[in-house]
């Protein structure tokens, strides 16, 4: 699965990654996170210590790629992928700058996004905000020709600098949210999340990409179960009557092939392997269901 | 998937043409009840928000257009495309100038692609006319072009007349501009018999802007309206996309019907059930085919109408002035 974070320069991508990986070293509900390499490991951890003592870092200066483990009950138990995009690329032109063409094109290989707007930004400015119909243009060209529901968590960075937020700070957002609302693919949250010496919410967005993803990836496997129950059944098929079970047996054995039965419970043993990978699913997916519902803030639509 | 719209904007020098495409686009591009226009390259988008910035942010009028443009855009809803359109922005000058110049020979055949036109008529130029003053620039010269337009197509194309600057044009006089519009310069959209459809929409970029020769319109831009004459001609090729669903439903149905006729046919006879077994089978797969395709065609046109309804309440509004084949249309009861 690719995530892919998008936000302006200044709005805390890199801050919240950094939060959001500390705070899942110690497991929230069975689920921890885990980088599968040391250097980046030992990196976030160390963002992750200076922030934590109010110490922010300084903002991407380039596109990051980092590859992790969604880990349950401490183990392994899904891969994923993450991309970080300085944020400038966003509104930069394809004919000047190689990290917008690979934005936009990361843009549309993705399986979730995660698309930061500042709290601050949104509380005292009036107006308009060309950074997030800027947003909209790059999802909207992204999403269509994606053809698997898409998890897109806005999150509403720096919600602790908003001691208290009403339904307007939502109103810059409206249209997005209202495109969202119409989409029959992708699948909307907001989130407010704060980074810091105390921290909101901030694993929350990975969870619920992840949660999607997961359940895509359960109903992938449900439908090649299912085709592969089919093919095997159809093998079986092929040597119903004992006239042609003979047959085969004994042409088979002639020229040292394997007999349709043999094929059949090949197909059968890697159903059943399947079916392990689906049940390993299910249950982390079920315990992850539950824990975001939990969550108030969560506004899924 | 529809086929792109072309959409030509005309008008006279100084009507407010690429104020009103930019406002437009502003408008649109932020989405508007989960539609949104975009350009179909990214980078366009930059180049248009950049231009609209300048003029809402900075007060900076845009500079008369000494070439022409062409935009590609796409329609989309909640991030599906409906359909694409082609925007193309001639400088006023295009309409009076002889066709020795390539680019009024290029807008003269882009006149005759059109799918539809939006002529921008100045609010202020229609007020004085009210008030018995010259007519508004640009209309003769209009007139002209849709003539031809008619003698070349034998087919008629949703028309809209965008009022720009409409904050200089109090209400009554637009309904007697229209008015007098109807009887006399543009008569000839509003006689029976070629069904032409006509709209009249006022728009506005904001109160007390008197136009480019007003320094800076920092802080003074509110625009008004400038999403309906785009979504007009979007409604009218919806509707006319629904129609040919409907159509295309109602031949699957003869077509479904017939081969169930002849299944049954066969079927019903002794000899014919057991030696045309084959004929059967493919009678009934081809049943299956048919319905198949029907229930695709079905749910396209479903769509549609949700699309359709969603954007009729912008068109209903009181302000707005439909009229087809030379009468008012009033899509609340229509």
């Amino acid at each position: 699965m690719n995530i892919l974070m998008l936000g302006h320069s200044g709005v805390g991508k890199t801050t919240f990654m950094a939060s959001m990986y500390g705070v899942l070293q110690e497991p929230v509900n069975g689920f921890g996170l885990h980088a599968k390499h040391s250097e980046d490991h030992q990196r976030l951890l160390k963002l992750f210590k200076d922030i934590s003592r109010g110490r922010y870092p300084a903002g991407s200066n380039k596109r990051e790629n980092y590859e992790f483990w969604l880990q349950y009950s401490g183990d392994n138990f899904f891969a994923f992928n993450w991309t970080d995009y300085r944020g400038d690329a966003l509104t930069e032109s394809t004919r000047t700058s190689k990290h917008a063409q690979q934005l936009q094109d990361d843009l549309r290989s993705t399986d979730g996004v995660l698309a930061f707007f500042d709290c601050t930004q949104l509380e005292s400015r009036r107006g308009t905000f060309p950074e997030i119909r800027r947003m909209l243009m790059l999802l909207n060209s992204a999403m269509q020709e994606m053809d698997h529901p898409v998890p897109l968590a806005l999150v509403l960075a720096k919600a602790d600098l908003v001691p208290e937020p009403d339904d307007e700070l939502f109103d810059p957002l409206e249209n997005l949210m209202e495109t969202i609302r119409s989409s029959k693919h992708v699948i909307g949250t907001v989130i407010p999340v704060a980074c810091g010496i105390e921290n909101l919410n901030v694993e929350v967005p990975v969870l619920f990409v992840l949660h999607i993803g997961i359940r895509l990836e359960i109903n992938h496997l449900i439908d090649q179960i299912k085709e592969m129950a089919a093919e095997r059944d159809r093998t079986y098929a092929r040597v119903s009557t004992l006239w042609d079970w003979a047959s085969d047996w004994v042409g088979s054995k002639l020229n040292g092939a394997s007999t349709w039965g043999e094929i059949a419970e090949r197909k059968h043993r890697a159903l059943l392997a399947q079916y392990e990978d689906l049940v390993s699913l299910e249950g982390p997916s079920d315990s992850l269901g539950s824990y975001l519902e939990e969550i108030v803030k969560l506004r899924t639509f | 998937m529809i086929d792109d719209l072309k959409i030509l904007m005309m008008g006279a020098s100084g009507t407010g043409k690429t104020c009103y495409m930019l406002a437009m686009y502003a408008a649109m591009s932020a989405s508007l009840r989960g539609f949104t226009f975009a350009t179909q390259d990214l980078d366009d988008d930059l180049e248009l928000t950049d231009r609209w910035e300048d003029m809402l942010l900075q007060g900076n009028w845009p500079a008369p257009n000494k070439a022409s443009k062409n935009w590609a855009f796409d329609c989309s809803y909640g991030f599906r495309k409906i359909m694409g359109f082609r925007w193309y922005d001639y400088r006023g000058g295009v309409l009076r100038e002889r066709q020795e110049v390539e680019d009024v020979r290029e807008f003269r055949q882009k006149v005759k692609e059109a799918s539809c036109v939006i002529l921008c008529v100045a609010g202020d130029e229609l007020a004085a006319y009210v008030d018995g003053g010259s007519e508004p620039k640009g209309l003769r010269q209009f007139n002209a072009q849709m003539n031809e337009f008619y003698k070349e197509r034998k087919d008629v194309i949703p028309v809209v007349v965008a009022i720009t600057k409409a904050d200089q044009c109090p209400a009554e006089k637009i309904i007697d501009g229209i008015e007098q519009l109807n009887r006399g310069l543009l008569s000839s959209l509003f006689v029976e018999g070629p069904r032409w459809l006509v709209m009249f929409c006022p728009v506005s970029l904001g109160l007390g802007l008197s136009g480019p020769e007003n320094p800076n319109c920092k802080g003074l831009i509110k625009p008004v309206n400038v999403h309906i004459p785009v979504i007009y001609p979007i409604y009218f090729n919806l509707q006319a996309e629904i129609d040919q669903r409907e159509r295309a439903i109602a031949e699957f149905e003869n077509a479904r019907q017939r081969s169930q006729e002849e299944v049954d046919r066969l079927e019903g006879g002794l000899l014919t059930s057991i030696f045309k077994r084959r004929d059967i089978r493919s009678g009934k797969t081809q049943i299956d085919a048919i319905q198949k395709e029907m229930k695709m065609t079905e749910k396209e046109a479903e769509e549609f109408k949700n699309s359709l309804k969603r954007i009729r309440e912008d068109l209903m509004a009181d302000d707005i002035f439909i009229y087809h084949n030379g009468h008012r249309v009033n899509l609340k009861t229509d």
